[in-house]
């Protein structure tokens, strides 16, 4: 149900960022796939496994790996990033070709980061299929799992003690995004329609180094993992979507997902869930918390009014949150168009004083004629 | 005329709050309503049908007229098991799970539309049974997040008003469908609801309620297997549904229906749903009986309980007899309600629409005694499923207070005929997490209580034993 935002982004990646051989695919022919694609294995209803569900499932139709989160220099400047991997499987019918050529996958990828005093959020984008080794996902040894599109890529490694690293590289020209995280909570899953499997992890501590410019330095922090897979939707359909994945200094974590029909009839639907330091999460129904619109931004370049300050209320919590903008520009103007970006946060939990960041997601939105 | 007309303005000018609700009713002449008396229910004429017809109405047919596009439901939900498919079903609903039927809106749209299997089937030894209430229904979550979810995999405008349409009815009975224990079926509450939104003359739709609707949270009811009504001469445990059992029974396919032409549509066939439902016949036991110990159960039986459940096998006889709660002492919230002031405004709304032309809502302050056929395959027991054995229904201290809900039918105990459950010593409020919570039957709940039917309790435990073995073998 998540990140059709990113599908979005990626469905432009797909149709802007053709390399080679690429066939040309137009929208329709995506919706096609996405109605009657060939045939694809729909995913099981079974508890999630890992580290192999961390990997590729490779039958599935579509799939989107995402790590997010704030990473601070030495200075003590905040940048916000994403990383979003996506694969699309053209069909598991397609008849298998022994060429080198043959493929059956379109994978994209993006890096996105903004800085605090930066104006907008930049984005790096690329695409291909997994044809001549260009792109692809490997696991030939238990401890190693690796997903990659030329030379950008995520690794997952198993420390001896069993736990999960994971190695995120991805280098462009002059900028640079390398880092290793290391998850401090455990998986949850949070799939809502059964052809579909989505977990987060809600923290993993980040280290290692971002260039931006030719300008090197030694960033840490925490980010966020979600990975989904099956019948991801393309587009928002007929929803506007505000997601969000917050990290509080109280080693809490909120997910809140909220949509509303686009057509403005209906009533909102939230859910969400509040992982406990301990990593115990507690689902929240919709009537455990509600959610408010503070202050809306105008998008130059759409006209896009979103809204990008907000507070949540949790009582049985005594939690308030006010949630901002690391920077308004962070709007991805593509085929579709969404809001994708870092925010801050700041407010009280049980009484005390909390601070946090996280990435807000607005998806589904129009320009208000 | 003219005065239908001012009844129409008025009733209008009703809605405008519940101050002129309560003043316009006086205006219109209040109906004397009746009530059943208890005793035995006498027989009533019932519209002719095919069985064999209904059963294709059943599986096939659009008697719930919306539901989500094929389109998004096909790619969002989970292909069905084999297990899951039926036969005599046409066209797309061959490859539908079998509680739902795909059908096509006015404007063209393919749909998947809910239907009464969904809660009218239900597996036992790892079969589905026609007719078994699916005792493991979980109605504790808010419905309208899957439904207006599902948006997301809608596209074009032509779908998107036939899922609004959908969504939007399921956000209005949302509120009265939220239970709050695992199995508790909301039917009950769910079609009062229905009720307040539909004008009960026209059936038209309204998005605001045309009457007060009934309390948010719905009565525990479990749902009754439906080879009972072979033998029943009124439907719903407290008998309340009178006249053509045909029309009684569309009540439940009301979700959509919003116009009398339309209700008329579905009634050319539900007389042949209706005959289906009671060419039924209870499963037989799949498990080994002791005969020798089931003829003994039968005299026990004959001497305790046939005065009001019946007799079975050759000499087969049902009395169909109403007893009063206060005398059976089973909870009585249900029944109560329905005699209630609270229940006054459904019944002059079923009587005075559409479907009151020919049946009634007439209900008595009490319960009918079901026929005992398959009722091994019917756990847990009484009207709200607060009993959760045969053997502790038999036994009434044995009962537990409070117990843990299975979460499927698949651990059967044949000594005591019901689901395995775990007795707990801690209700609702101590629970440990939202899972156990919504697992948790608390008996000390308004409406949960398992007291009543004691009819058992002064027999010996070899005696009890034959009851059991004889009940097997109905
Ligand atoms: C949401 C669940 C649900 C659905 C869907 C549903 N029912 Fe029921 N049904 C119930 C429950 C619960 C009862 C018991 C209500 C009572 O007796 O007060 C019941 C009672 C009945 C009875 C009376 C049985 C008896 O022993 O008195 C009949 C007949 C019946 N339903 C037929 C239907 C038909 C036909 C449909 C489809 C049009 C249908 N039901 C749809 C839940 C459902």
């Amino acid at each position: 149900m998540l990140l059709l935002l990113i599908l979005s982004a990626l469905l432009f990646g797909l149709l802007q960022h053709r390399q080679g051989s690429e066939p040309v695919r137009t929208l329709d022919q995506l919706n096609w796939f996405n109605n009657h694609g060939g045939s694809f294995i729909i995913p099981i209803d079974q508890p999630l496994s890992f580290p192999e569900d961390h990997g590729e499932h490779s039958g599935v139709q579509k799939e989107l790996w995402q790590f997010s989160g704030m990473l601070r220099d030495c200075k003590g400047k905040n940048y916000g990033f994403q990383v979003t991997f996506f694969r699309l499987n053209m069909g598991n019918d397609l008849p298998q070709r022994q060429s080198a050529w043959a493929s059956r996958n379109i994978y994209w990828a993006q890096l996105a980061y903004a800085a605090e005093d930066g104006d907008r959020l930049i984005l790096k984008q690329r695409t291909s299929r997994d044809a001549l080794g260009l792109a692809g996902y490997l696991s030939d040894h238990a401890d190693l799992q690796k997903l990659w599109l030329y030379d950008w890529q995520v690794q997952v490694l198993q420390t001896p003690a069993g736990q999960s690293r994971f190695i995120l590289q991805l280098a462009d020209k002059n900028d640079n995004l390398q880092l290793t995280l290391q998850p401090v909570k455990s998986a949850i899953e949070m799939s809502l329609i059964e052809q579909m499997k989505f977990y987060g992890i809600s923290r993993l501590l980040a280290e290692g180094s971002l260039q931006i410019g030719g300008q090197s330095r030694t960033v840490s922090g925490v980010a966020f993992f979600d990975h989904a897979w099956g019948n991801l939707p393309i587009g928002g359909g007929q929803l506007v979507w505000n997601r969000f994945f917050l990290q509080l200094s109280n080693k809490q974590e909120l997910v809140i997902l909220q949509s509303r029909r686009r057509d403005g009839s209906g009533t909102p639907v939230h859910s969400g869930y509040l992982i406990d330091r301990n990593a115990e999460v507690v689902e929240l129904s919709r009537k455990q918390f509600e959610l408010k619109i503070l202050e809306y931004w105008e998008s130059q370049k759409t006209g896009i009014h979103y809204p990008l300050s907000w507070q949540v209320n949790i009582p049985d919590k005594r939690m308030t949150l006010i949630i901002t903008a690391l920077i308004n520009d962070q709007e991805t103007n593509d085929e579709f168009v969404n809001w994708s970006g870092t925010v801050q946060v700041a407010g009280e939990a049980a009484g005390t004083k909390v601070q946090g960041s996280g990435l807000l997601q607005l998806s589904g939105y129009e320009a208000v004629p | 005329m003219l005065k239908n007309y001012l009844t129409k303005l008025l009733t209008k000018g009703c809605l405008l709050t519940a101050f002129f609700l309560t003043a316009c009713e006086q205006t219109e002449p209040p109906q004397p309503i009746r009530y059943a008396p208890t005793g035995p229910v006498s027989a009533e004429q019932q519209r002719p049908g095919d069985p064999e017809a209904g059963y294709r109405a059943l599986v096939n047919n659009a008697y719930i007229s919306c539901g989500p596009p094929y389109t998004a439901y096909s790619q969002t939900a989970s292909v069905p098991r084999p297990d899951q498919l039926l036969t005599g079903r046409t066209g797309r609903n061959k490859e539908l799970p079998y509680f739902l039927n795909g059908i096509t809106s006015a404007n063209g749209v393919e749909l998947v539309s809910s239907n009464c299997l969904y809660c009218h089937a239900g597996y036992f030894d790892g079969k589905l049974i026609i007719g078994l209430g699916n005792e493991f229904l979980d109605f504790t979550g808010n419905r309208t997040s899957r439904s207006e979810r599902l948006g997301q995999y809608v596209k074009t405008e032509a779908e998107a008003q036939q899922w609004r349409k959908w969504a939007d009815r399921i956000a209005a009975i949302a509120p009265y469908i939220t239970t709050d224990t695992l199995g508790i079926n909301p039917a009950v509450n769910a079609t009062l609801a229905l009720m307040a939104h539909h004008d009960r003359e026209t059936l038209a739709w309204s998005e605001k309620p045309l009457m007060q609707p009934p309390k948010e949270k719905p009565l525990p009811v479990s749902v009754p297997p439906w080879w009972r009504m072979k033998k029943k001469h009124a439907m719903f445990y407290n008998a309340e549904g009178r006249g053509d059992h045909a029309r009684l029974m569309m009540l439940a396919s009301i979700l959509c229906t919003d116009s009398v032409a339309e209700a008329r549509a579905v009634d050319q066939w539900a007389p042949d749903i209706r005959a289906y439902l009671e060419s039924l016949e209870a499963p037989d036991y799949p498990y080994p009986i002791n005969d020798q110990l089931a003829t003994q159960g039968a005299r026990v039986f004959q001497q305790n309980c046939s005065a009001c459940q019946g007799s079975y096998g050759k000499d087969a006889y049902y009395p169909n007899l109403l007893i009063a709660y206060e005398e059976v002492g089973t909870d009585p919230e249900l029944a109560k309600k329905a005699v209630g002031k609270e229940g006054e405004r459904y019944i002059r709304w079923f009587n005075q629409s559409f479907f009151g032309e020919i049946a009634r809502a007439e209900p008595a302050p009490g319960y009918i005694a079901p026929p005992l056929d398959g009722v091994w395959a019917t756990a847990p027991y009484l009207h709200n499923g607060s009993v959760p054995t045969i053997e502790a229904l038999l036994n009434s201290p044995a009962r537990p207070r409070y117990w843990l809900y299975p979460e499927a039918p698949t651990d059967y105990d044949q000594q005591t005929l019901g689901w395995h459950i775990t007795e707990m010593d801690y209700g609702k409020t101590g629970a440990k997490n939202p899972k156990e919570l919504k697992r948790i039957y608390d008996t000390t709940l308004e409406g949960y209580s398992n007291t009543g039917h004691i009819y058992g309790d002064h027999l010996n435990a070899a005696d009890r034993a034959a009851i059991i073995e004889y009940l097997k073998s109905l």
